[in-house]
């Protein structure tokens, strides 16, 4: 498992334009799954941040929280751009922040980029074991548009 | 091999909730056209996450997914997916659905549902067919999206059994 920094040191263009897909509508969006008591699978809509080295959430009490708790593996794909169906997948283990300093740049990370807080999240850190980015034509040029230019990183175990 | 599930049909879905099928149809454009987000479980346990476009045919929900992928071997082996709608353009509204993926190889069926796609999807012999079996299905509707005192209204259905 690798911080978001090893990340950038060890695969920059999927790391740049994994955080590019992340930030494209302004506020960090992607999906997030998780992992249920019964083993099977959750997926919602969440606003990741990237800041200070590190990638992580900021997630109210909820189902999607439980799992992070308990269970804490995780999938993370971010949203596709508008005109071409890039990927952006990470996978690893979300560990709870505990760190009030920490968590007072998440949140300020969190705000600048306008996202909005209850303010009783908890903050986690996603650590991440693998990262996908697959680069595919625009729509609108002549296929076929499959298969895409695959960029995969592993962390050193 | 797939699990055994207590599942149900988006027919069974639309015989029992037409409401939430219809929010499921609109969010979903399941005419191989839109895009939604698919988990699977990977072999530790973990999830796994892609993009996939659902195709509605003979009142069944389906996804192709290609044999070569991480996530046809997920299937195969666990069946087990979470569904999820792309966001609508200004946000608001969730849909999600849980269930087990069944591998169909019908050739009526694998040619219903390339009909079903406008033609688009399922002419290649690596598009492997599955049906998206539902056991858990919920749509959220957001009040206050995109602001501090955003708040959800869910309908929720479990399938029978």
């Amino acid at each position: 498992m690798a911080r978001w920094q090893t990340l950038e040191k060890e695969a920059p263009e999927i790391a740049e334009k994994g955080r590019a897909l992340i930030y494209q509508f302004g506020t960090g969006l992607g999906y997030l799954a998780t992992l249920r008591p019964d083993g099977g699978l959750r997926l919602h809509p969440f606003c990741p941040v990237v800041t200070a080295g590190g990638i992580y959430a900021r997630v109210i009490d909820s189902p999607k929280r439980r799992d992070l708790l308990a269970r804490r593996s995780f999938a993370f794909h971010a949203f596709a751009p508008e005109d071409r169906d890039d990927e952006f997948m990470l996978t690893g283990t979300a560990n709870l922040v505990e760190d009030p300093q920490v968590i007072e740049t998440v949140a300020e990370a969190f705000h600048a980029a306008g996202a909005t807080s209850s303010g009783d999240e908890l903050t986690f850190e996603f650590d991440i074991d693998r990262a996908l980015l697959a680069l595919y034509k625009p729509r609108a040029e002549e296929g076929p548009h499959w298969p895409p230019e695959y960029h995969k990183w592993r962390a050193a175990s | 091999m797939a699990r055994s599930f207590v599942s149900a049909s988006w027919d069974d879905l639309r015989g029992a909730q037409p409401e939430l099928a219809a929010a499921g149809e609109r969010l979903l454009s399941p005419n191989g056209s839109g895009v939604a987000f698919l988990a699977t479980t990977r072999k530790d346990g973990g999830p796994r996450l892609h993009p996939v476009m659902p195709i509605l045919a003979d009142g069944r929900l389906h996804v192709f997914v290609v044999t070569m992928s991480y996530k046809h071997r997920d299937l195969l082996r666990d069946g087990r997916y979470a569904l999820h709608a792309a966001l609508p353009e200004g946000g608001g509204e969730e849909f999600f659905v849980t269930g087990p993926a069944l591998a169909t190889a019908d050739p009526g069926r694998r040619a219903g549902v390339t009909a079903a796609s406008g033609g688009r999807l399922g002419h290649n012999e690596f598009e492997a067919l599955f049906e998206l079996r539902l056991d858990r299905v919920l749509h959220a509707r957001w009040a206050k999206w995109g602001t501090a005192e955003a708040w959800p209204t869910f309908s929720k259905w479990n399938a029978p059994g």
